[in-house]
């Protein structure tokens, strides 16, 4: 009989079967309802009849109630996800609900269901992505996009008229339950290049786009590979913690970097003139303050000779030098009143949010500003040069320069283009920013800054080597290009790489050799496509 | 047989019963033929013996059919065809799930379903015409009778999954159900002028001997249920306590009361019932305790959805993957592979079986008979009802089984048992109104005179 039972006459038969057992149960149903005792009987006791109807309501509403599982069940999430993991039929329709797929800004697919098994997920950007795109997995969870916006990629987001329609048909067809899609703002291209570029090294890389906020690379290293997950990348110790997103997460002292926001201040408060810079350097009117020295006293010091210092100097020469008497001098000028009063609006002690999904955000963590006594000048002599308590996230300081970059305007930072572009502060006058760009760009072309100087690009930025308590410098490099109208913001930073010119500096460089293969940025002349 | 009936008519009586039995039995061949088909698809052997299901319930159908035809039976069809036909489906779900093995001679199960029929038809045999009227004198012996059987369980049985059974897991306890529901037609048939009593408006006051009586007699039984922990038949039983209360007097104070005292109960059970806090909880909040008090429940309900509309197919669906399909779970089982088409057509039936019922309970004359009748209907309802309730999660689950689908043994014959009171109470009806039928022809005026004449002599 197996024989006979082939393979492709089988559903057919079974379909027959099917079709013919409901049509015989049906028919007799119908006959039992309406066959009828020959005389009905008066019905002297309505109280029999009220019991059945009371009855019956009951069995209705249990029937509703059933339907509310058996039918409508994928709108309950908590029972989805048991489903995904417990029921065990080859056919379980949980087996079969298909993630939306996450894509980058040009449609290149960043995670995406396996075509063989639906439940398994890989990420072809591999460990570039690993940070931002994140991971789903039944036994380590959810982080990053896929955390963020689970329901939108499971289908039970209902926020647009897409979604709705997109839950209704997930909420009736039991075999096909499609997510839908997320495209974030992230450009695959420079992502790869900066994995590329930070080989070997720790820190972060983060690529924006001033006019919209738009953030086209946000990276950390070192990174995982979310295809494989293992219990070892969850240890603490020795790792180098790769799970870390460190442009979001980490908090490093901003050292040089800072000039470039304490310049803005300055040049807003008027305090634009030449400043003595001795060689032997400033000590802040404040008790137990130690005098603060350019970094080429220590150089010419390890040479056995003595640094006669810079002379006077004006705000331009001071940041290209990036002098450290100029600005410890300067940061005591602005006094930590204003200073505190200045670190609301350039966004400290806040969690900036980059991406709202509909289970959660992705955040930085707050840079915190330190808390300064009205006449702490040694503070504010520190916070001068980017040291003392001060701490940023990587991200921060690229927010910082894509307020220089936007002529004052420090935009929102978004990681979907779906969002329209929103101001977070005006930090400074337009007017500044322009000054302040020309002063970098003479960083670049002059000044510590100057391997980046990219021909044809214009580019301004800023070096930073941060003193760290142990270990090495932290290496920070934040520029952009070009000066005119820039059209991209890249900050790096690697940590206790040593000197910003010679770890951070070549990455960047790096970035914005790609940004200009792509088309990103194309030199004064001609404007960037999108 | 009388001589005033031909077998013709005798014939002719059955007629609606042989349609409905036989569509019943081709309804169940065709599903079964779907599991077979299923099973040769997966190159298990069909031989013989898996007929042997099939035929045997075809012949059980012949066999009653015959019965009440030689017996001139005049009892209400549609009652005992919706029967056979839900016990045809568990019995083919019983069969699928592979817990029928009918090589297996020694299990009592096996025989579960012909025992029920035999009983059945002793049942109608011995309590038809009018003979059912016997059970109202020894309806307080009903009661002792339900606490003896009580009290030997728990001293004889063992506890299991938090319920005592006696050897080979039989639960005897499942006849408390009929025996309640008789002594509590007979005391309600006897004192409900009493029960009907009240001196403040709306507000009942029956005399303290029929309340202590009633205490007494329902209580006992009442507390020994609840040191069984079955907590499904306590639920059960009182709800049918409280129809019938209210029926008998036509005092809606009774419900009122009853429920509040319900509600009470139960707080009380619940505070000081280990098992009955698991089971509140895998209700309320299941996904607390997913893989662990909340499993069973939502197993359940995942075969449910992965039924969907129209089912799996019979043998096509992994109903095994429920725990305890076989009895208490059988629904979600069936609802796995007939979907929600085949249960709303389950549930159509079973209404079909209480509508029947509640209209014998109408049409009856005498109050005894009327009560009997509603008490036994209202236990399969509230029975069916806390089952469905429980496995899709519209209630706690309470471990009461599905009627005549569910194929535990004394589940099973306990239900065919009660259905041979209903039969054998419809009979006893149908009598009366068979023979005006039989007055209205004209060719039989004068033989229906002589048998109306002795008919009315005899029916009191």
């Amino acid at each position: 009989m197996a024989d006979w039972l082939s393979a492709d006459r089988l559903p057919t038969l079974l379909s027959f079967a099917k079709t013919l057992f409901f049509s015989l149960f049906a028919l007799t149903l119908l006959c039992l309802l309406f066959a009828r005792a020959p005389g009905a009987p008066s019905t002297k006791h309505r109280i029999y009849r009220f019991c059945f109807s009371v009855i019956a309501l009951l069995f209705v509403a249990v029937f509703v109630h059933q339907a509310s599982w058996q039918l409508a069940g994928f709108a309950r999430p908590a029972f989805v996800e048991f489903q995904k993991k417990y029921n065990r039929r080859p056919d379980s329709p949980a087996k079969k609900m298909h993630r939306g797929n996450i894509r980058d800004r040009n449609g290149a697919i960043l995670a995406t269901d396996d075509a063989d098994d639906a439940q398994r997920r890989i990420y072809p950007g591999g460990a570039a992505f690993a940070h931002v795109v994140g991971y789903v997995n039944n036994f380590y969870g959810k982080t990053g996009i896929e955390a963020v916006e689970e329901p939108v990629l499971t289908g039970y987001s209902r926020k647009n008229d897409e979604e709705e329609q997109r839950f209704a048909l997930n909420l009736l067809n039991h075999e096909d339950i499609r997510g839908s899609d997320v495209v974030l703002s992230l450009d695959a291209r420079l992502q790869r290049e900066a994995a590329r570029a930070m080989q070997g090294k720790r820190g972060a890389v983060i690529v924006l786009d001033p006019v919209t906020g738009s953030i086209l690379v946000l990276y950390s290293a070192p990174s995982f590979d979310p295809n494989r997950l293992t219990p070892q990348l969850f240890a603490t110790k020795g790792t180098g913690t790769p799970l870390l997103n460190r442009a979001l997460n980490g908090l490093y002292p901003p050292g040089s970097t800072f000039k470039m926001l304490i310049a803005a201040v300055g040049i807003e408060k008027g305090l634009r003139g030449p400043l003595d810079c001795p060689g032997s350097g400033y000590t802040p009117p404040a008790k137990w303050a130690k005098p603060i020295r350019d970094h080429e006293y220590y150089a010419y010091a390890r040479r056995g000779s003595v640094w006669p210092g810079h002379g006077r100097i004006g705000m331009d020469r001071a940041l290209a030098k990036s002098s450290n008497v100029y600005f410890a001098q300067l940061g005591v000028k602005i006094g930590p009143l204003h200073l505190l009063g200045i670190a609301d609006k350039y966004q400290f002690d806040k969690s900036l949010s980059l991406y709202d999904g509909a289970a959660g955000r992705m955040a930085t963590i707050p840079s915190p500003f330190p808390k300064l006594d009205s006449d702490d000048f040694g503070a504010s002599a520190q916070i001068g040069i980017g040291q003392g308590s001060l701490l940023v996230t990587p991200m921060h300081m690229a927010l910082v320069g894509s307020a220089i970059a936007r002529d004052g305007i420090m935009m929102k930072p978004r990681l979907s283009e779906k969002v329209s572009p929103e101001a977070l502060a005006v930090v400074m006058a337009p007017a500044t920013a322009k000054l302040l760009r020309s002063h970098l760009r003479t960083v670049v072309t002059s000044g510590t800054g100057r391997s980046a100087d990219v021909p044809g690009l214009d580019v301004c930025g800023k070096t930073g080597t941060a003193q760290t308590p142990a270990g090495d410098d932290h290496a920070w490099f934040v520029c952009m290009a070009p000066q005119a109208r820039p059209k991209l913001v890249v900050a790096v930073l690697v940590e206790h790489g040593g000197f910003g010119a010679e770890a951070a500096l070549p990455v960047a460089v790096n970035m914005l050799k790609k940004a200009q293969e792509t088309g990103w940025i194309r030199g004064p002349a001609t404007e960037a496509p999108r | 047989m009388s001589s005033g009936t031909s077998w013709l008519d005798a014939w002719l009586e059955r007629s609606t019963e042989r349609r409905l039995l036989l569509l019943a039995f081709l309804s169940v061949a065709a599903g079964y033929a779907m599991v077979l088909l299923v099973r040769a698809g997966n190159a298990v052997p069909v031989d013989r013996a898996a007929f042997t299901p099939l035929l045997a319930f075809g012949a059980s159908l012949l066999l009653v059919h015959l019965v009440f035809f030689f017996g001139s039976f005049r009892g209400d069809p549609v009652l005992l065809a919706t029967a056979l036909l839900l016990s045809g489906l568990g019995l083919l779900e019983q069969f699928r799930l592979g817990t029928l093995d009918v090589t297996r001679h020694d299990k009592w199960s096996t025989y579960a379903f012909p025992a029920g029929i035999a009983v059945m038809l002793a049942i109608v045999l011995l309590f038809r015409n009018g003979r059912h009227r016997s059970l109202e004198r020894t309806s307080m012996f009903c009661a002792v009778a339900a606490i003896a059987v009580l009290i030997a369980t728990i001293a004889m049985g063992h506890r299991f999954r938090g319920a005592v059974y006696a050897s080979g897991n039989l639960t005897p306890t499942e006849v408390i159900k009929i025996l309640m529901v008789v002594f509590l037609a007979g005391f309600l048939a006897a004192y409900r002028g009493d029960l009907a009593r009240s001196s403040v408006p709306g507000l009942p006051a029956p005399s303290s001997p029929t309340v202590i009586a009633l205490g007494l007699l329902w209580g006992l039984p009442m507390v020994l249920l609840v040191w069984q922990r079955d907590l499904g038949m306590i639920l059960l039983l009182n709800m049918t306590l409280l129809v019938l209360l209210t029926i008998s007097s036509g005092r809606l104070a009774y419900l009122v009361i009853g429920l509040l005292v319900c509600t009470a109960a139960g707080w009380a059970m619940l505070r000081f019932m280990p098992h009955s806090e698991a089971r509140l909880l895998a209700w309320q909040s299941p996904f607390a305790d997913p893989t662990g008090k909340g499993w069973q429940i939502l197993q359940s309900l995942s075969a449910l959805y992965t039924g969907g509309l129209w089912g799996a197919g019979l043998g096509s669906g992994q109903p095994q993957i429920i725990p305890i399909a076989s009895s208490d779970f059988v629904y979600s089982a069936l609802g796995e592979e007939i979907g929600y088409t085949g249960c709303g057509m389950i549930l159509l039936l079973y209404l079909v079986f209480f509508f029947r019922g509640y209209r014998l309970a109408d049409s009856l004359k005498d109050p005894f008979s009327q009560y009997l009748a509603a008490g036994l209907i209202s236990v399969f309802a509230f029975q069916t009802l806390l089952n469905v309730g429980g496995v899709t999660k519209a209630i706690p689950l309470t471990g009461i089984t599905l009627p005549f689908v569910s194929h535990g043994g004394s589940s099973l014959v306990t239900s065919f048992a009660a259905l041979g009171l209903l039969l054998a109470l419809s009979e006893g009806e149908r009598t009366h109104r068979a023979e005006r039928a039989h007055l209205s022809t004209p060719s039989r005026k004068k033989a229906g005179k002589k048998k109306s004449a002795a008919v009315d002599a005899a029916a009191p």
